[in-house]
């Protein structure tokens, strides 16, 4: 299950990046058709999918790498049988975190199914498909939570948590 | 439950997650939820939580992050962070530390075009320090000023953490993003002195380049190749300024523009460079968002148990004087900032001083930059100062810098750092000018 996990990760991580890609030009697009008199509509909209669709299929992955920013000052200052203890319960509640956190956008995305509900304008866009690709992203998210609590991270540094980040 | 016990509990169940060393986005969602469940029962706080996990994020203003750091990651692998220094460095080439001076000139510069304060520290690290090196700089000092440098480089706008700023308290981006660049040029300006003066009263600390030659033309040269970094600086901001973009359509723009220019400068070798910059670009943004979301679900429960409106009418009725709040909030986020990620910085504190200190009169978008400047400084200072693991990450082994010759090196910048935050404090119309001057 790991392997496969990882393979979904790398496909849904390159999958994100071009996503990223098609935001910036579905914005681009608006702009110069405004600019000639001709905006697009739901140009934004859209965008925000796209942007919701890329935060939630790259929660695996960061997962995955360890990316996803903890506050280490108290854990790494325990001593190393106390230190393993307490990652291992953070471990365990972040799977129980992430299976809640699923539990309420799956809930939420089959009940915009039932309404209907979209954003309104010339053409009504469901907003139902972007969640339910956001319970795909979180059913991920929690498979690899569940790797990370059986295969536990080697002391990780605090650093590996905050590169690349403001 | 009473509702302001439950806003406490909400607190203290923060905490207690975030010192087990659950992640900070988790921690957020279960303190809040716990809370929640205790007002409002099970099924309302998952409905509310679901809902939370779409809304919150889900408008366009929010969609200028994900922009922004794709600009900063083309930005950082299409080679403009070079570009940007060199020029720089081609300009003060002849002052005492001329590479230190380069060096925070070069963040700033860079910062219009990056906005994230440890990449510009990353980045500059791995491209200043072997020629700092080279020269026989003083290794504390070199590695102390690039950590500080990358902190100002998030001032200068376009700035993620204004952004932030700006959604968790519904202030204007364009108004956040002027109001940061004169503490940024101020700060930029205060440090090279700083670097000068060191340097005039020890010289050992940054021996002098050798002379290069031709030195006119060369400087003119060099400062040229920093043409698209400019260019990207007048769109970006030009663009917001003058009214054609939002700031959503301009971190769009940005990004493309720095995407073609690498691509012209053939800074990219392959298409697979382009993709690993959107991967990297998509990696933090999930990341980043993780924690937005966290953090507004658990400011809404808070804002449910009335703790801030509570925490307002209390301090009405002791009659403090606003300096006095205002500096304990302050201290505050200055310890937070030493121990915490800006963002959970915002998150645990703004949903409750926020308020606080816009009903004693405080100015919003000053206090924005406040905020900024005290979670950067605390990025330099231990025990988790970001920019120094960044930039001890960047340090070659053979140099042999430890951990606390990095912070030993940042005590004099977090000094004028202090001095710049008296002033602006001292003096709000330093910060509110410009974008009272742009915005009206």
């Amino acid at each position: 299950m790991r392997q496969w996990i990882h393979r979904a990760n790398q496909f849904l991580s390159g999958l994100a990046g071009w996503l990223m890609f098609a935001m910036m030009m579905l914005l681009i697009a608006d702009v110069i058709m405004r600019t000639f008199g001709k905006p697009l509509l739901l140009m934004a909209e859209l965008s925000v999918f796209v942007m919701m669709i890329v935060i939630y299929l790259g929660f695996p992955r960061c997962e995955e790498q360890h990316e996803h920013v903890r506050f280490e000052f108290v854990v790494n200052a325990l001593a190393p049988g106390v230190r393993r203890k307490t990652s291992a319960a953070a471990n365990l509640v972040a799977v129980a975190v992430i299976a809640l956190l699923l539990y309420a956008v799956a809930k939420d995305a089959w009940s915009s199914y039932l309404t209907g509900s979209a954003i309104e304008g010339m053409t009504d866009i469901p907003i139902w498909p972007t969640k339910f690709i956001m319970v795909v992203g979180m059913v991920i998210f929690l498979l690899q939570g569940i790797v990370n609590l059986c295969v536990p991270a080697e002391t990780p540094e605090v650093l590996d948590d905050a590169s690349g980040f403001e | 439950m009473d509702f302001v016990t439950g806003g406490m509990l909400c607190i203290a169940a923060l905490l207690l997650l975030l010192a087990l060393g659950l992640q900070i986005g988790l921690a957020f969602i279960l303190g809040g939820f716990i809370v929640s469940v205790f007002i409002l029962g099970f099924d309302s706080s998952v409905s509310l939580l679901g809902l939370a996990a779409y809304f919150s994020v889900a408008t366009p203003t929010w969609t200028a992050i994900p922009l922004f750091i794709l600009m900063g990651s083309f930005a950082s692998r299409g080679g403009l962070a070079r570009r940007a220094y060199d020029g720089v460095y081609a300009l003060t080439r002849g002052i005492p530390g001329s590479l230190m001076v380069a060096t925070c000139f070069g963040c700033g510069v860079f910062g219009a075009i990056s906005g994230s304060s440890i990449a510009t520290s990353a980045i500059f690290g791995k491209m200043a320090l072997p020629e700092m090196n080279r020269l026989r700089y003083d290794k504390a000092l070199s590695v102390g000023c690039i950590a500080s440098a990358g902190t100002f480089a998030s001032m200068i706008p376009p700035s993620m953490m204004m952004i932030i700023y700006a959604l968790f308290t519904q202030q204007s981006i364009g108004r956040l993003f002027a109001a940061g660049l004169v503490p940024g040029l101020l700060t930029a300006i205060a440090y090279a002195l700083l670097i000068v003066a060191l340097v005039r009263g020890r010289p050992e600390l940054a021996p002098d380049p050798p002379d290069p030659g031709n030195v006119p033309r060369r400087k003119r040269d060099e400062a040229m190749r920093m043409w698209p970094v400019v260019i990207i600086g007048i769109v970006v901001l030009g663009g917001i300024y003058s009214g054609w973009l939002t700031p959503t359509e301009a971190a769009a723009a940005g990004a493309l523009i720095t995407l073609a220019l690498g691509w012209l400068l053939r800074a990219y070798k392959s298409l697979g460079q382009v993709t690993g910059s959107m991967k990297e670009a998509a990696n933090v943004t999930a990341m980043l968002f993780l924690i937005n979301i966290g953090a507004l679900f658990y400011s809404r429960v808070l804002a449910v148990t009335g703790l801030p409106t509570e925490l307002v009418t209390m301090l009405q009725f002791w009659d403090l004087p606003p300096i006095a709040i205002l500096l304990g909030i302050m201290l505050v986020m200055f310890f937070l900032g030493m121990i915490m990620v800006p963002v959970g910085v915002y998150a645990l504190t703004l949903p409750i001083v926020f308020p606080v200190l816009v009903s004693i009169g405080y100015d919003p978008i000053w206090f924005g930059v406040i905020a900024l400047k005290l979670t950067e400084i605390g990025a330099i200072t231990p025990p988790v100062g970001l920019n120094v693991f960044a930039i001890k990450g960047a340090i070659p082994k053979e140099m042999n810098v430890s951990l606390e010759q990095v912070y030993k090196g940042c005590i004099p910048f977090i000094l004028v750092d202090i001095g710049i935050l008296v002033l602006l404090v001292a003096f709000p119309q330093i910060v509110l000018w410009l974008p009272t001057l742009l915005l009206g």
